[in-house]
This record gives structure tokens, C-alpha cells and sequence, in this order.
């Protein structure tokens, strides 16, 4: 539970350092709205005058604040209309404007060393092991970014790979691309590199050695910076609400939570 | 301009092998597939950005021809269409769907919509879209003197189902929310039916704001709660048990067919 909170709080300071930020399904949802939260004093419903990022959803909306409720994804309008202050076409967001975004932060389920992602399929394409749900506008987006940040929440070091078997979303070869999870944050592309590593994360180094043997540059890692209280306390009141809201990671996350203080 | 009740549109511009698209991008005409699949619709393209729980439904019911979309899955969980996902995996879908990215999906609505043959969209170079073909025929590159651009087909459903929030007598309509692909789609459709929450006056949409004028749309539906479980802004939130009891009835076939009697079959429109 630990290891899951502190990822959001770092995927959270993302949003936090400013700007437009495109924001995908699942994780990111959840980190954007630690971030506004944490903006807010607690209690006080979101200013949109003091946030200091927007939200893009490809369905065509500009988010200021934290919502309502938790989206239980980014099509959920009524949970964030409050602070639907940009509405536009998907065409807008994800065509015209993808260039501009500060960022853009996304889940990963699979991704690879080049920073490419499977959403799609494992196996053959016309008869797949297992058919992923595709790329929704993932494509459009990650292809004219100049800043990538994918997320993935999960324990398996497994799902970053030398090379994912179906690409769905490839960044341009100039973008800045890195990946945060629990174990740390990797840079991607030509030359990936462990940039931060989360030293007391359950599996770090058995994540280190993954990469190592991937070929990544592992020597040059530095400690994450440090989570603080109020972002853990935070952090967990935006995953209880999730779990109201249907996010199987955060009905997960809080079920190891009363069995690890079970024990 | 007809103002028709829910069975009576889906009656008349919805028949057997038709192109339909269903809208919207995040507020999906749950009410309009379920007519289509108590009717028993057969050999029907589904246009649908957001594939979501909607088109599972109709995978399930065995009404779906084609399908182009830009994804499909449960956004709630998220959890996996099951429909779908048991189609492709089973080799039966090959052939079948047209997956597109949906700023592709746009274009090709865009290019629909003007009447042109095709639009050029952004590459996507390295992705299966370009490698593996993944919209099945429907992008490719042209050259031309001002130079070389992918292009994507153009896309025309026969009917376009679009939800709004207000509509009057004359058509024009009002959507809360992000607009998705919807209003392009309503351009391109050779009809539109719009599914509005309420018919009201003209002053009512005129006070609101026009997102579709009446100038494009062919018959208007009042019916409240038209895209449940999703949410409709300003009226009802997304009926986030109702997703996850779809999810878990639906792993199954058997627990799909009985979903499909209780949810679906076993009720009827209000005339």
C-alpha cells in the first residue's frame, strides 16, 4: 500500500509542476486529482484561479480544479463538469493541440526501452492470447508530443520490456520520455536510464536488476525525493474515493492495506 | 422533422445493414442499442469512437457486421469488454473491425462530413495502425504535388444517433460536456437523430447554446435518462455499480445471456 501511495504522490508532482497536461484513463485520472487536491486547502472546493495546471481529456474537455467526484475515467462528465471551463472536439485536443501540451501523462500497461506501448494485442493480431481494449486516441497524442510521462502502478517488472510485441503509441524520437513506477522513474529512448530509483520500495532491486539486464544504464540512479505526511494522507483519501468509484488498483491497494495491519 | 418515440426512430432509420454511428463519446445512447438489439438488428456497421460497454453489448448480441472504433473496454474498473475481447480472441473478429486511432476517427468523420473522399491525418510511424494495418484497409499514402500525406477514408454512416441534453421541435439541440466526435458525426450521417434528455421551446435551446443546429437533423427523441449507466451532465452521474455489475455478468456467456434477458429483452421502451 506504502509503495502504491507514494507512486501517486510522485506521478501527482507531475501535474503539479504546471502547465497543460493531457491526461489519460486510470492513473493519470487519479494523479491529477492528487494534484488539484493538494492545491486546495482541504474542504474547500477547488479555485480554478489558484490551480496552477489544466487537464486535457481527449474526449474534448480543459479541467481546472479537482472535481466533484473521483472521474471514474475521463468520460465521466458530470464527475468533473464543475470544472469544465474548455470544451472542445476530440479533433481539437488530439490533432491540433497535441503539440502544445506541457505534458502528457498516461497509463502504460506494457511498455518498452524506446518508450513504445502495447494496448492492443498478445499474440497473433488475427487471433490474439488476449485482446487488449486498443489505443483510444493514445496514438495521436503520444506521436506529436514533446513530453511523455507514462505511468504504470503495477508490481510485475516484467511489463517493461526490450520491445513490446504490438506498438500502439510511439513517441517521436525527440520527445522526452520517462516512465514512474513504484520502484522509481526510467528515462526511455535510445539510451534509457535509470534516473531514480525508490531504495526502501518492495522489489527495487530485483527492478534493478530487470533493468540492467535489459541493457539499461542502472549506475547513475538517484534516490526519489522524499514523500511527505500530508501527500501520503492525501494520497490515500483520492484511492478511498476511487475505490467508491469502481478503480479495481484502489479496492486492491486498500484490501493489502487491512491485511498488511492484520498481521 | 419528426419527433418520434425511441422504438419509432431506431425503426426507421435504423434497418438491417445499416451504417449506424451511436454517440457520444462519454454519454453513449445505451437506450438506442437496446432498441436495436429488442428489434433484432442484423448486419449492422457500428460506428462508435469509444467503444465502451455499448458495443460490447452489441458484440454480444450478435448484431455487429463491422465495427469501427477507437477502443473498447469497460472505463470503469477498467475492467475488459468481455464480448469483444471473447470475439477476438476466438479469430471470429478478423476481418470485421476497423480500428482507428480517434484522431483518425475524426478525420475520417471530418472528411465525411465535407463530402471529400478522404482527409489526411498525422502518421503514426512504427504503430501497428501503419505496420499492421490495424484500420483494415481504410489509411494509406498518397503523393501529390504539394507532397506525400497518410490519408484516412472518409466515414458516412447512414445514421447518426446523437445525444443532447435540450432539444425543440425543430431540431436544434443543446450538448452538455465534451463533444467528443458527435457533432462531426451528426455532419456526416446522411440522417441524424438526435436523443434528447428533454424536448423543449426554442427560446429554452436558443438560451442554452445551439451545438446542433436543426439544419442537420432528421427526427428528435425525448427520452429521459437515454444514456444510463453513463452520466448525463447537470442531471445524472454515471452509474458506476451498474458498469461493475455489467463486467462481472458479462465474463461469461451464459452470465451475458442472462444480463441480456433481465436488462435488455425483458423490457420495453415507453411508446
Amino acid at each position: 500500500m506504502t509503495d502504491t501511495l507514494k507512486f501517486l504522490v510522485r506521478a501527482a508532482r507531475e501535474f503539479r509542476r504546471g502547465g497543460w497536461v493531457f491526461t489519460g484513463f486510470h492513473w493519470p485520472v487519479l494523479a491529477g486529482q492528487l494534484a488539484a487536491r493538494l492545491r486546495t486547502a482541504p474542504g474547500e472546493p477547488g479555485d480554478p484561479t489558484e490551480t496552477e495546471f489544466v487537464q486535457c481529456f481527449e474526449a474534448g474537455a480543459g479541467v481546472w480544479g479537482a472535481a466533484r467526484l473521483v472521474p471514474s475515467s475521463t468520460t465521466d462528465y458530470p464527475s468533473y463538469a464543475d470544472g469544465l471551463h474548455y470544451v472542445a472536439e476530440s479533433g481539437d485536443v488530439l490533432l491540433a493541440l497535441a503539440r502544445r501540451f506541457d505534458r502528457v501523462v498516461l497509463d502504460a500497461a506494457n511498455v518498452d526501452l524506446r518508450g513504445r506501448v502495447n494496448s492492443s494485442f498478445i499474440g497473433r493480431r488475427e487471433q490474439p492470447t488476449v485482446r487488449l481494449p486498443g489505443g483510444g486516441g493514445s496514438a495521436d497524442i503520444v506521436a506529436r508530443a514533446t513530453e511523455v510521462v507514462w505511468l504504470h502502478g503495477g508490481d510485475d517488472p516484467r511489463r517493461l520490456q526490450a520491445r513490446v510485441e504490438h506498438v500502439t503509441a510511439a513517441p517521436p524520437a525527440d520527445a522526452l520520455v520517462r516512465l514512474h513506477c513504484r520502484w522509481g522513474v526510467v528515462r526511455l529512448g535510445a539510451r534509457p536510464t535509470l534516473d531514480q530509483i525508490v531504495p526502501d520500495a518492495d522489489g527495487a532491486e530485483g527492478f534493478a536488476t530487470h533493468l540492467a539486464a535489459l541493457g539499461v544504464d542502472v549506475t547513475r540512479a538517484v534516490p526519489c525525493p522524499d514523500v511527505r505526511p500530508d501527500e501520503l494522507a492525501a494520497a490515500r483519501a483520492v484511492l478511498v474515493d476511487a475505490a467508491e468509484r469502481g478503480y479495481d488498483v484502489a479496492v486492491r491497494a486498500l484490501r493489502e492495506e487491512r491485511e498488511e495491519a492484520a498481521q | 422533422m419528426s419527433s418520434l418515440s425511441l422504438p419509432e426512430a431506431v425503426a426507421a432509420f435504423a434497418p438491417d445493414g445499416a451504417r449506424v454511428y451511436l454517440g457520444n463519446f462519454g454519454a453513449q445512447l445505451f437506450c438506442v442499442g437496446h432498441e436495436l438489439i429488442r428489434q433484432r438488428r442484423r448486419e449492422l456497421d457500428v460506428v462508435v469512437a469509444s467503444g465502451g460497454l455499448l458495443l460490447d453489448q452489441l458484440f454480444g448480441a450478435g448484431l455487429v457486421r463491422s465495427a469501427t472504433f477507437g477502443h473498447c473496454w469497460s472505463p470503469v474498473g477498467p475492467a475488459p469488454a468481455w464480448n469483444f475481447r471473447r470475439l477476438a480472441e476466438s479469430g471470429a473478429a478478423a476481418g470485421r473491425i476497423h480500428e482507428l486511432p480517434l484522431g483518425w476517427f475524426t478525420a475520417a468523420l471530418a472528411a465525411g462530413a465535407q463530402q471529400l473522399p478522404f482527409m489526411a491525418v498525422p502518421d503514426l510511424p512504427g504503430t501497428g495502425y501503419v505496420t499492421e494495418d490495424w484500420p483494415g484497409g481504410r489509411a494509406l499514402v498518397v503523393e501529390t504535388p504539394f507532397g506525400s500525406a497518410r490519408v484516412i477514408s472518409a466515414e458516412v454512416p447512414d445514421v447518426a444517433f446523437v445525444h443532447a441534453d435540450l432539444a425543440d421541435a425543430a431540431g436544434n439541440a443543446t450538448i452538455r460536456g465534451p463533444l467528443g466526435e458527435t457533432v462531426l458525426a451528426a455532419q456526416a450521417a446522411r440522417a441524424t437523430v438526435v436523443v434528447a434528455e428533454a424536448l423543449v421551446s426554442t427560446a429554452e435551446v436558443l438560451a442554452a447554446g445551439v451545438t446542433l443546429p436543426g439544419l442537420i437533423v432528421d427526427a428528435v427523441v425525448e427520452r429521459p435518462g437515454a444514456v444510463r449507466p453513463d452520466g448525463a451532465v447537470g442531471r445524472y452521474d454515471r452509474d458506476v455499480a451498474a458498469y461493475r455489475r455489467y463486467s462481472s455478468a458479462s465474463r461469461t456467456v451464459d452470465g451475458f445471456r442472462q444480463w441480456l434477458r433481465t436488462e435488455v429483452l425483458d423490457r420495453q421502451e415507453t411508446p
